[in-house]
């Protein structure tokens, strides 16, 4: 139990240190370390935590809450969250603080130009790990497309898809 | 790239000013960003920090966007973070931010007791066979976005490339692949800006 507590607690704040550009950024990494080394959850059940925490409120990278729940109950739950913001809210605050006195701005430009590609190829993992759990099921890979063209064209509030999303399968439509 | 500037919220000849929020306002702020932004929290942030409560301009707001991205976590906890810090020091960032996760991570430990419950249930089959592929369309779609706007240029493709394999494919930890990659691609973009420099000085 404090074993599981500690591995979470240290794996979910290098998680937040390391996620560059957002929570999905660390998804295959965190899918690698949760699913294939500690089995904490399946393959299925962690797409399905991305999935539910997708269409509820708040910051990304919830679902780490939803891993730790799963592998230590409440306070692993707990402790998940806790480790995941507290690490990279400290290094915001100190960092913020540092370069508004600085102006480095040639230095600060050539760290985001360098991490952006590395940032996209990061989600490109995190959607590969997403679209291999997707059954080869006609309704669902039109769903897929059809998100993934609409959320790229327009300007739609996402959480209007994922209504759409959990409406269709309420209804049976994709199953 | 501009830096964002906001000390000068605090100077008298700022805008149409805006008294400076005290702690309870940086609290229900955020407490109220935190409840209501589904579907990407950013939009939520922007209305209730610039158009409701006007501590910020867009502009400023728009300014602490790249430092929020390129800061580790959720770019609107390293919002609330730095304005936190901005309006009321380490307190009010510890405010803030508190102020933001409260509400989702109540609901989040809720919907892991739910699924506790109800995970195998039918109905919960049929919301997922709905929810898992819009997700999978969304990241894809950030996916397409984030590389549309990247610089058509060969150190970019490699870069993205690299990052694939080594995660994707080799499935080597997320540490190692940052430590090499970032520090990498950070001197490729800075000698690419320096020869830029020194060919604008040639002519």
């Amino acid at each position: 139990m404090w074993s599981t507590l500690a591995d979470l607690l240290v794996h979910s704040a290098l998680w937040s240190l390391l996620a560059v550009g957002g929570m999905n950024a660390t998804l295959a990494d965190i899918q690698r370390y949760a699913v294939d080394t500690r089995h904490w959850v399946t393959d299925e059940q962690f797409v399905t935590f991305f999935s539910i925490t997708q269409a509820a409120p708040g910051p990304n990278g919830m679902a780490v809450a939803l891993i730790g729940f799963q592998a230590a109950g409440l306070a692993g739950a707990l402790v998940t969250t806790l480790a995941k913001i507290v690490p990279s809210a400290l290094v915001a605050y100190h960092v913020s603080h540092w370069v508004e006195r600085r102006n480095d701005s040639a230095l600060i430009t050539a760290i985001r130009r360098g991490l952006a590609p590395v940032t996209v190829g990061l989600l490109a993992c995190a959607a590969y790990v997403f679209a291999r759990e997707i059954d080869i099921e006609a309704g669902r890979i039109v769903l897929t497309i059809a998100t993934a063209a609409i959320a790229y064209r327009t300007r739609f509030n996402p959480i209007w898809l994922v209504v759409v999303g959990a409406a269709l399968g309420l209804a049976e439509v994709v199953n | 790239m501009t830096l964002p500037v906001l000390d000068h919220v605090d100077s008298p000849a700022a805008a149409p000013c805006v008294s400076r929020p005290n702690l309870n306002d940086l609290f229900s702020a955020f407490f109220l960003i935190g409840l209501t932004g589904f579907g990407g929290v950013l939009p939520w942030a922007r209305r209730m920090l610039v158009e409701r409560h006007r501590w910020l301009t867009d502009r400023e707001f728009a300014e602490l966007l790249p430092l929020a991205q390129l800061l580790p976590g959720p770019n609107v906890s390293n919002i609330a973070t730095i304005l936190g810090r901005q309006y009321c020091g380490a307190i009010g960032a510890v405010v803030a931010v508190g102020g933001l996760y409260l509400a989702p991570t109540i609901i989040t430990i809720g919907l892991g007791y739910a699924y506790a419950r109800w995970g195998h249930a039918p109905v919960t089959a049929h919301l997922l066979a709905g929810l898992m592929p819009v997700a999978t369309g969304l990241v894809i779609s950030t996916v397409l976005k984030l590389i549309t706007s990247l610089p058509r240029d060969l150190r970019n493709a490699a870069l993205v490339a690299a990052t694939f394999i080594a995660i994707g494919v080799l499935k080597l930890p997320l540490l190692l692949v940052l430590a090499v990659l970032g520090p990498l691609g950070t001197w490729l973009m800075w000698r690419a800006a320096d020869q830029g420099r020194s060919a604008a000085r040639k002519e």
